[in-house]
């Protein structure tokens, strides 16, 4: 049985060393685990362009891109955790949990705000999000892939990141960037006084509005909403028909469709609508 | 070179092993029959000779959804036999097709009619009354379709099974399985349906099914999530509740992002005495006790020098390779096949495991086979084969073994290979 005793070393192409030799949350286990996501997407996408995708692939495909991506997921609403590093907590938990965040969204509404409740996409509450049809469900999933997509992009981009670091490592360089042009957050905790978490909406705030004055949302959006529309011409190119039952499971699962890489590959910009995305998914 | 449409993709013997039937990418069945042993050449003691030759499925197209239906044969399962034809079940994507295998080697001759050619005689000839005389001719062995048993699969059959009850069998595909009458054709019973309300929901699919050897009322299947549910047709119309359902706990040190799809179980069979079953994922073969549902008894590695290859199978799609495993007669050895043309064998009471290779060029008629080896990291020696030498495209998905002796059959690729214990 591999494992424990195995000497980690740097993943040489299409081999990498089973993920359970590598420490969780180091950054080879983030490069293995990037890998395996796009290796998944790209499979999936080739599989669904067949005439006839074989089910139990397609089912096996996507539940490990669910696990990967229901991971990362964690790791960004919970970055306190080993997984992220090492900024200081109360400045981050605040402003990455999804109760409170939605909580101070409603009240003063950025501009941005009110385009994302115009769009279909844009929720308010949990309730909507039960009543999406799966068109919409597809869509979102598709932006939340998509994002993960130029994650990657982004990352490659960018200078490389230290071990500590995920993918979303920026986020936590922001915050920190921020609060200390603001008013630092004592580490109080995040009930410890109304100061950190204000400061912390505060830079919510303050990062969204910039975020968005700089990108414009609703084209970001749009190109998503789009994607949904072409999706017979998308990844699903020259079929004319599809068979029913791959069709349907198709509907859920998410495709990149090129139209949505065209996005600002920021790496910073790229987090935020990540992250933006992850609050109204309701993670 | 190899013909995509000669790939074999179903190995089967019969109830009595006579017969060792092999079913292909192309829709075709060969059966071999075992030749009698004579005293005249007692080295060609029991040798398998091709008996019967057919095409069973077509491709087909379905206008519907605009796709063609693959004619790969995925399954034969045998009838037993109880007279002097043979009866096959043989199964593509999407229909079973009942088979009937007979001999003819007896022809009428002397109508009064017509002569021996079929032409009307001219009636004036016709003096006297003459019966038809039954004359020995050459054998001759027919194969024709009895019944066909189509359109109750939308997704596609992995499985059929014939009940111990010799009057129905099932028949799985992804998402249901459906019983069948084989005197009836136009309908079938739906009796387990794991499709979601929502497809968007769909998170496991089956992958195997069969019946009980001896209690007609009892079947297992198996799901791409590693778990078996054994279903009771008496308690249930729709057997949507399992009676037992049968896990092992993940091992978290060995888990990684592929721990899902490696435990997805490809084969599920019950031992001849009905207390074991046997499942294949990737990497093992395990043994269940059918009392026991939180772990099975035994687990055999067959190739877990894959185990740090996984992501460029993933990436190779290797990964997703079907093995099947076979029970031998007396359920004391199981069979299971591999890469690079090995396959495995191991001894459950000796605990003893072997592994052997399937090709042309080690196997002349009447070698003995050489065990081989798989070198996993350090020094190699001179008959060991390393692991990035392995050819994953030999694959031996498909093996077989004679129901009472030591005689097995191999399927690599297009070739299909017969083993016997050699005795003396």
């Amino acid at each position: 049985m591999t494992g424990k005793g195995l000497k980690r070393k740097l993943p040489e192409e299409g081999d990498l060393p089973e993920g359970s030799a590598v420490q969780k949350g180091s950054g080879l286990y983030c490069t293995q685990r990037q890998s395996v996501l796009n290796i998944s997407l790209d499979k999936y996408n080739r599989g669904q362009k067949l005439l006839e995708p074989s089910l139990r692939r397609s089912v096996l495909i996507a539940n490990t891109l669910r696990q990967i991506q229901e991971e990362i997921r964690q790791e960004v609403s919970h970055p306190g955790t080993p997984q992220i590093g090492s900024p200081p907590a109360a400045q981050i938990s605040p402003l990455s949990e999804s109760n409170s965040l939605k909580e101070s969204l409603p009240a003063p509404a950025p501009p941005s705000r009110l385009s994302m409740e115009n769009h279909p996409m844009g929720l308010g509450d949990s309730d909507d999000w039960t009543l999406l049809s799966s068109e919409e469900d597809f869509s979102l999933s598709s932006a939340i892939s998509s994002l993960l997509k130029e994650l990657d992009v982004a990352i490659d981009g960018s200078p490389a990141p230290s071990p500590q670091r995920t993918p979303l490592g920026s986020i936590e360089n922001l915050e920190t960037e921020k609060a200390d042009k603001q008013e630092p957050c004592k580490a109080e905790g995040k009930h410890g006084g109304c100061r950190p978490s204000e400061t912390a909406f505060g830079n919510l705030e303050i990062m969204s509005s910039s975020y968005l004055r700089d990108v414009a949302l609703d084209d970001l959006f749009l190109d998503i909403d789009t994607s949904v529309y072409e999706r017979d011409a998308g990844p699903l190119g020259g079929r004319t028909l599809s068979s029913a039952a791959s069709d349907e499971f198709l509907k859920y699962l998410p495709s990149c469709h090129p139209s949505s890489f065209s996005m600002n590959p920021n790496a910073r910009d790229l987090n935020e609508l990540e992250h933006i995305m992850e609050i109204l998914v309701g993670s | 070179f190899c013909l995509s449409a000669d790939i074999i993709s179903t190995v089967e013997f019969d109830h009595t092993g006579e017969l060792l039937a092999t079913g292909d990418k192309g829709g075709r069945v060969v059966i071999f029959q075992r030749e009698q042993e004579s005293k005249n050449q007692p080295h060609r003691r029991g040798e398998y000779n091709v008996y019967s030759t057919f095409q069973s499925h077509e491709p087909e197209f379905d206008y519907l959804k605009s796709l063609e239906i693959e004619e790969k044969i995925n399954k034969i399962r045998w009838l037993p036999q109880q007279n002097a034809a043979y009866f096959l079940l043989s199964t593509n994507d999407k229909t079973v097709k009942l088979w009937k295998i007979s001999e003819r080697d007896k022809r009428p001759e002397g109508y009064n009619l017509k002569d021996d050619d079929g032409r009307i005689r001219d009636p004036s000839t016709i003096t006297t009354l003459r019966v038809p005389v039954l004359q020995p001719m050459d054998l001759m062995v027919e194969a024709t379709p009895r019944r066909v048993f189509a359109n109750a699969h939308t997704y596609h059959i992995n499985s059929i099974s014939v009940n111990s009850d010799y009057e129905t069998y099932m028949s799985a595909d992804d998402l249901r399985i459906n019983l069948w009458n084989l005197e009836i054709t136009n309908r079938s019973f739906n009796i387990v349906d794991i499709k979601p309300a929502n497809m968007e929901e769909l998170t496991e699919v089956i992958t195997a099914a069969e019946f009980h050897p001896s209690q007609c009322n009892t079947f297992v299947y198996s799901s791409s999530k590693g778990t078996i549910r054994l279903c009771d047709m008496r308690a249930l119309a729709l057997c949507d509740k399992h009676s037992k359902f049968f896990e092992e706990p993940e091992d978290p040190s060995n888990r990684s992002f592929f721990s899902e799809i490696i435990s997805s179980i490809s084969d599920v069979k019950f031992s001849h005495s009905g207390r074991y079953m046997m499942t294949r994922d990737y990497l093992t073969v395990k043994v269940w006790d059918l009392n026991m549902e939180n772990r099975p008894i035994e687990t055999y590695q067959v190739h877990d020098y894959l185990r740090s290859k996984l992501c460029s199978l993933y990436e190779n799609d290797c990964i997703f390779d079907k093995f099947e495993c076979v029970w031998n007669g007396s359920d004391s050895v199981i069979m299971t096949g591999s890469y690079n043309n090995f396959f495995r064998m191991f001894d459950r009471n000796t605990k003893r495991d072997v592994t052997l290779e399937a090709s042309r060029e080690n196997s002349k008629p009447r070698a003995i086979l050489k065990p081989r080896k798989v070198c996993v990291g350090g020094k190699r020696r001179k008959d060991e084969i390393s692991v990035d030498s392995l050819d994953f495209s030999k694959k031996i998905l498909h093996t077989a073994w004679h129901p009472s002796e030591n005689i097995i059959a191999v399927a690599a690729t297009n070739n299909l290979y017969i083993f016997q214990d050699k005795v003396n």
